[in-house]
């Protein structure tokens, strides 16, 4: 190292791995103090870990953390941590505590409500965000009628981990009652989750009736709030979806006069919500489903800005019309941002990505395909598509991702496309695209390649001055005239074994990055082995 | 004894031996790899290491000859097996040996050490650092670190502020 270059704190020398290692010995008194010395320090102690502690005050167990990204402190509630059998209780001191902290996290069914209304008096004008997780109902009412209003509060999460019941059902519809809600006026951000680990384990499903109860029950809450809100996020997972859809009897629903009545005034009421951003994993389609109000939210929308849709269950290749849902919104030409994971039929025709010149402005554009249903041997799935060109010129960040569950499926751009890419999308940032190396089949010598990129599209890949990270997953193919396998073994196994292939040739890709990137690291986990080699670059690796 | 020429960034030639110098596991692998592409199996290894001037790596092998009985810590040791051996392992030679160097040079040090892969130089170096704060207000910090406050405006309160709360409790 020249002497003559160090400049004068010590740490900018380090590499960021070499700070932390050296932060990391310190306690935890020494480590806040580091935050305090300079902004780098702040910066790096910040990066280098989460600072989480237990606090034991009187017979409550409180975990707080400092998060490294911004600067907020989170608070913990457990009901029982540990093993312990005391009971959150409220004091002054806990009140204190949160009265510093911008967000609260609830965690178990058996927190006691009184007690914690006693802590949000102190809490009450500071606390930007709740997040409730797998609570029970008796926590709510409680904790926000004590008369005063929470007048920071933006985001409010309710997360549960078990199928939706009637007891679900109850704990959102309590949130959404005259007790509570003139204490959110503020409220900008709901975010409702679904999430099971593994449906497989459930023993009692819920009832349709409890499943469109629990609907009701959220489509309530959104219209109570939907004034103030400009953020909507419904996030079930896979686990949840395929348990409801395959295991209760949706159809057999019968609604009265009242129900068709109060289906009729929520889907009426959730045109009058106007937002900004609107994330959904939608249950099923409106066939099995009739009564799904989730796109009725996205048909009223005239301003949206950002989009988040995922549905396993709509096939866009059956419906040619309006295969993209984004534009069902009145006024598509305000998205900035969209994100999309759609399931196709396997030999779909090539998906037209004419749609997305509707939207002018378009900065982030994430699409994901894949396969909602497998029939027989899987074999590859080539995902084609026409008129990318006509892809908005202002995009910032453009990913065809491969699902993680379905390896099957492969977004599949010419050459031709790649070129424009590189030619047309200069403010580029972000770029995950799925690129191939053909090589010929025996009888195939001297054709024409078709790999979809060369050295100099790479490189102009690459050079984007914008470009901050990007994943390419390079996936070798054999082709056979205009035919592309990846993998050759009469079909039988579709997989090239990456084993068994040479990766010069992704060296050499390798190799131009390092150009510019300095050292990058090849990703080959045991998922993708078999047949990708991604090479990825995250703007901290950039000189 | 098979020797090694290892080069320092600014010329400098050190002959050690080779026994000596796989205790970094950088050395170690470069040595592995000259021979096997050496014909010659008495050739002697040459290795340049662009980015260690001749101070510096004169004190890692000097550190490295003190050490080359000590077990070899695995590179990856984590917090929960390796944590502790930079202080239960620091003799009075490692004290006597760091003890005039100056921070600058013990970041290099520290640099050098990860770069050569030489653990237990590492920790030594990490935790010295790591002691020049531990126990000091931000003041003695600065001092020590020659270090001037870059805040703005209420920036250094509000960092205070963030962390009061968690000091208090």
């Amino acid at each position: 190292m020249d002497q003559s270059k160090r400049r004068d704190d010590p740490f900018k020398d380090l590499p960021p791995e070499m700070s932390f290692e050296i932060f990391s010995y310190l306690n935890k008194e020494s480590f806040l103090v580091t935050r305090r010395v300079s902004k780098n320090w702040k910066f790096l102690a910040d990066s280098s870990r989460k600072l989480s502690f237990t606090c034991d005050l009187t017979d409550a167990t409180i975990s707080t953390v400092v998060n490294s990204k911004e600067v907020i402190s989170c608070v913990r509630i457990h009901d029982f941590l540990g093993g312990s059998k005391h009971v959150v209780s409220g004091t002054r001191g806990i009140g204190r505590v949160l009265s510093a902290a911008d967000s609260i996290q609830l965690i178990g069914r058996s927190i006691n409500g009184a007690e914690v209304g006693k802590m949000m008096k102190f809490a009450a004008g500071s606390l930007k965000e709740i997040w409730f997780q797998g609570c029970h109902s008796s926590l709510i009412r409680p904790m926000f009628n004590f008369g005063k209003p929470f007048e920071c509060l933006r985001k409010l999460t309710i997360s549960f981990n078990i199928l939706p019941t009637h007891q679900e059902a109850h704990f959102l519809q309590t949130l959404s009652s005259p007790f509570v809600a003139p204490q959110l006026r503020t409220l900008e951000h709901l975010k409702v989750i679904y999430e099971l680990v593994e449906h497989e384990a459930v023993v009692n499903y819920p009832s349709a009736e409890e499943i469109f109860s629990n609907y009701m029950a959220l489509a309530h809450l959104l219209l109570r709030y939907g004034t103030s809100l400009k953020n909507v996020e419904i996030v079930r997972n896979d686990e949840v979806r395929n348990a409801i859809i395959d295991h209760v009897k949706t159809e057999a629903l019968q609604f009265s006069e009242v129900q068709l009545d109060e289906l009729q005034e929520c889907e009426e009421g959730l045109r009058e919500i106007q937002l900004d951003s609107y994330h959904t994993n939608v249950l099923g389609d409106e066939g099995e489903f009739p009564w799904i109000l989730e796109m009725s939210l996205l048909q009223s929308q005239n301003n949206l800005k950002e989009l988040f849709f995922e549905n396993e269950r709509c096939f866009i290749d059956q419906i040619p019309h309006q295969p993209f849902p984004f534009l069902l919104s009145n006024n598509p030409e305000h998205l900035t941002k969209i994100n999309m994971s759609l399931s196709i039929s396997p030999g779909h025709e090539p998906i037209n990505l004419a749609a997305f010149s509707q939207c002018p402005v378009l900065k982030v554009l994430w699409l994901e395909f894949y396969l909602g249903v497998s029939t027989g041997v899987q074999t590859i799935n080539y995902i084609g598509f026409e008129n990318l060109e006509q892809l908005p010129k202002t995009i910032k960040s453009f990913h065809l991702k491969p699902r993680h569950e379905d390896t099957y499926s492969i977004h599949h751009l010419t050459r031709d496309q790649v070129r424009w890419i590189a030619a047309n999308l200069k403010g580029l940032e972000s770029i995950w695209l799925q690129l191939f190396l053909t090589i010929p089949a025996v009888d195939q010598v001297g054709a024409e390649s078709h790999s979809n990129f060369d050295v100099p599209t790479f490189m102009e890949l690459t050079s984007g001055l914008a470009l901050k990270d990007f994943n390419f997953d390079i996936l070798k193919v054999v082709q056979f005239g205009n035919r592309l396998e990846v993998g050759v073994d009469n079909n039988l196994n579709p997989l090239v074994f990456m084993e068994l292939i040479s990766l010069e040739d992704v060296r050499e890709y390798v190799r131009i990055c390092e150009g510019k990137y300095g050292r990058i690291v090849v990703n080959r986990n045991e998922e993708d082995r078999v047949r990708r080699v991604r090479i990825a670059v995250a703007a901290t690796n950039r000189n | 004894m098979a020797l090694v020429r290892v080069i320092s960034s600014d010329g400098a030639a050190f002959l050690v031996s080779q026994r000596l110098a796989k205790r970094s596991g950088k050395l170690k692998t470069e040595i592995e790899t000259f021979r096997k592409s050496s014909d010659n199996s008495e050739a002697q290894p040459e290795i340049r290491i662009v980015t260690i001037r001749a101070e510096i790596l004169r004190l890692v092998l000097q550190w490295l000859q003190q050490h080359q009985n000590d077990p070899v810590l695995p590179a990856n040791q984590n917090e929960q097996d390796g944590r502790g051996d930079a202080e239960m392992g620091q003799s009075q030679w490692d004290r006597d040996f760091l003890a005039p160097m100056d921070l600058g040079i013990v970041m290099e040090l520290i640099l050098a050490a990860n770069h050569l892969e030489v653990k237990g130089l590492l920790d030594i170096t990490c935790k010295l650092v790591e002691s020049k704060i531990t126990g000091r207000t931000v003041d003695e910090i600065r001092t020590a670190f020659k270090l001037k406050s870059d805040f703005k405006g209420n920036e250094e309160e509000q960092t205070r502020l963030e962390n009061r709360w968690c000091v208090e409790n």
